[in-house]
């Protein structure tokens, strides 16, 4: 608060009125006078009824403003939970599929002019070929049976992959060369069938089965000869589909097996920006023509990413239930209080305040409620957000019990993201749930009849 | 009603027509009645008033004559069941509520038994109030606030809360809250009903003086003669009606 600056001048308070007529002293008013405050009445009165005084209704304010902050920290902590979750599988998703597939149709073999095309866009962090089929991977172990699998093959062009994917930097064993027939494995099959590096495997293509059928018709008994490989390294990309799905071979080998010669089945494009996407789809689309036929990979996982999203909302609507119940406080709160303060809602009348002021008088109280809650909210979820890892880690200590365990959840840390919009509708909504939530008592304050208020006991 | 008294009453009538045309305030043939279930109850009835702008009156009665109710229908506070009340010509009845919170608010500067200071502000934020609720600007509020409150003799209390004065110092509080925009009008409604004899005449002295000062129209509701004895004109109310040849 501000001071009276010509407090020196006045040698005790109130004297000024003893000064004889004609003194050089400067009149003031007395030294401890603080100023007036400026806010406009309504908000300055708002503010006054809301100081703590050990009323009943007080208390059922600060229940309020603890409902409503603990309904916005919830909302934030889960929602951003959430938005890490989403964004983390998303990056994992997108770390080993490309963010654009573009095909034919039938395999390309002028694809080096179809890479130049596409390269050429701006939003295009990187191009690859690839060839994509299942096979049937049987173990060759020392000793036990051997055991088989049918995953899918990947040909990959091991110069232009770390433009495209994350798989030359997710190698947890080995080293990534898929050189002479050299295979790379996902975790999960190399679990499975309990495959290390150096271990043996062979593989038989499609075509080596058509083959085989095709000699059974003209009698000939010739048993199919698998391609034989060696575990070069095995990759963790950080998703469990694609580490249980995927091995993967040089291109060249990939298209032997397929019986492709220099035709790939299509190519993999990289974007600096993933959200992009549906914009450089339709650039592609006019630089290459028709016949090109391209998948994003907001349509190729839009069951997934769809589901988060339902998740998401249902989630939104589940604990914006938490700031609908603290609203009610509020209502019974200014309701008890509007009647409460019968007698100066009356008085505030006579002394000329509309009916508009009164009802902002006690908007602005459920305003401050509101305000008052969303900012403890906000503090209360970013500081969650931010030590989450480190409560767990507590609660595993203290309890031994493992709310998100790695072998479901598939990481390590909780991941969190603070999506600002996200935050924004967080806050926005609460405060307009608080100031609805007064609405009814404020309106119920301004429409009281001056005399029958000032009467009331 | 008797004879004597209807033709009282039209002759009290014809002369309220003639005063009414220069008035500040003119009540004609006002009346109140309540609904109470399904009873009625008749408060005020037929009281015709003219009062002239700087007049200094008295309205006397015994408790349940219908004084305050009066000076809340003079006041805006409330309306009238019959009749009309008309300020500066216009008639209250056919102001909007806006209009309605305007006139209280700048035109009439109320004064209490029971003070009604809020109990959350100090006393200048109290006397500040009806400015603030006018949208004047705070600074100047807040120097015409200092400036009525030491008019009032209590510069030393600025920043004291209700609950810190004494009745009599809230009763001053009260009367400069009533001054600060500059009324036409002042209504006191027993303003010395709450007070010792000693304080309640110092009230009294303070609301004639500020009057004298500012040329406004005062008019104190009152049971006692003592208080009603310091007004020009007096009006006497009994059962709702003006007594014959009072006022």
């Amino acid at each position: 608060m501000e001071r009276t600056g010509l407090a020196g001048l006045c040698s005790k308070a109130g004297k000024r009125d003893a000064l004889p007529y004609g003194s050089l002293t400067l009149p003031c008013w007395p030294t401890s006078l603080r100023a007036m405050s400026r806010l406009p009445f309504e908000l300055m009165l708002a503010l006054r009824y809301l100081r703590p005084k050990r009323t009943f209704v007080s208390v059922i304010t600060l229940i309020s403003i603890v409902g409503v902050m603990l309904g916005v920290a919830v909302l934030i902590i889960v929602i951003s939970v959430m938005s890490g979750f989403d964004r983390q599988l998303r990056d994992r998703l997108l770390g080993f599929n490309a963010h654009l597939r573009v095909e034919r149709g039938m395999p390309m073999n002028d694809y080096g002019k179809i890479m130049s095309v596409i390269a050429s866009n701006r939003s295009v962090k990187g191009v690859a070929p690839y060839v994509i089929g299942n096979v049937l991977v049987k173990t060759e172990p020392e000793s036990g049976s051997p055991q088989v699998l049918a995953p899918l093959i990947r040909g990959i062009d091991p110069r232009l992959e770390e433009k495209i994917s994350v798989l030359p930097k997710s190698m947890v064993e080995g080293k990534f060369d898929v050189k002479g027939r050299g295979m790379l494995v996902g975790k999960s099959i190399a679990d499975r069938l309990g495959l290390s590096v150096g271990d043996r495997l062979a593989v038989y293509s499609v075509n080596k089965f058509e083959e085989w059928e095709q000699g059974r018709k003209k009698a000939r008994e010739e048993a199919p000869l698998a391609d034989d490989y060696e575990v070069k390294g095995i990759f963790d990309v950080g998703y469990y589909e694609f580490n249980d799905l995927f091995v993967v071979c040089s291109l060249a080998n990939a298209q032997d097996m397929y019986e492709l010669e220099d035709s790939v089945q299509g190519l993999l494009v990289m974007l600096h920006d993933p959200d992009r996407v549906n914009e450089v789809e339709r650039e592609l689309r006019a630089a290459l023509g028709a016949e090109f036929h391209i998948t994003t990979w907001v349509r190729e996982n839009s069951h997934i990413m769809d589901a988060l999203l339902v998740e998401k909302n249902v989630m939104y609507y589940l604990l914006f239930f938490i700031v609908l119940v603290a609203a009610f406080g509020i209502t019974s709160a200014l309701i008890t209080f509007v009647v409460q303060k019968t007698r100066e809602i009356g008085m505030l009348k006579a002394l000329g305040a509309t009916s508009g002021q009164v009802m902002w008088l006690f908007l602005g109280q459920s305003l401050m409620v509101g305000l008052l809650g969303v900012l403890a909210g906000y503090g209360l979820g970013m500081l969650a957000v931010s030590y989450r890892n480190e409560f767990l880690q507590f609660l595993r200590r203290a309890t031994g019990f493992e709310l998100f365990p790695e072998s479901i959840y598939g990481f390590r840390e909780l991941p969190a993201l603070i999506v600002s919009q996200d935050i924004l509708v967080i806050c926005g909504g609460s405060l307009l749930i608080c100031l609805l939530a007064g609405l009814l008592p404020a309106w119920n304050a301004g429409r009281l009849r001056p005399v029958e208020a000032l009467r009331y006991e | 009603m008797s004879e004597r008294s209807a033709a009282g009453q039209a002759g009290q009538e014809g002369t309220m027509q003639s005063e009414a045309d220069g008035a500040l305030l003119a009540a004609r043939n006002v009346g109140k009645t309540y609904l109470i279930g399904q009873r009625s109850l008749e408060v005020l009835r037929q009281v015709n008033l003219a009062v002239v702008r700087g007049e200094f009156l008295a309205v006397r009665g015994a408790s349940g004559a219908g004084k305050s109710t009066l000076l809340h229908l003079l006041g805006g506070l409330d309306s009238p069941t019959a009749g009309e009340i008309r300020f500066e010509g216009k008639n209250l009845a056919a102001l909007s509520g806006r209009e309605l919170a305007a006139f209280r608010n700048r035109k009439v500067g109320f004064v209490f038994q029971a003070y009604h200071l809020f109990p959350e502000l100090n006393a200048l934020e109290n006397v500040c109030l009806p400015a603030r609720m006018a949208r004047m600007d705070a600074a100047r509020a807040e120097a015409r606030g200092r400036e009525l409150l030491k008019r009032v003799g209590l510069v030393e209390r600025l920043e004291h809360r209700p609950g810190e004065l004494s009745g009599g110092e809230q009763q001053r509080v009260a009367i400069a809250r009533s001054l600060i925009n500059d009324p036409g009008m002042i209504l006191a409604d027993e303003p010395t009903g709450n007070l010792d004899s000693h304080t309640g005449e110092e009230i009294i002295e303070l609301l004639c003086a500020l009057r004298a000062e500012r040329q406004t129209t005062l008019m104190i509701a009152t049971h006692d003669a003592r208080v009603a004895a310091r007004a020009p004109r007096v009006i006497e109310l009994v059962d709702g009606r003006v007594k014959t040849g009072a006022g």
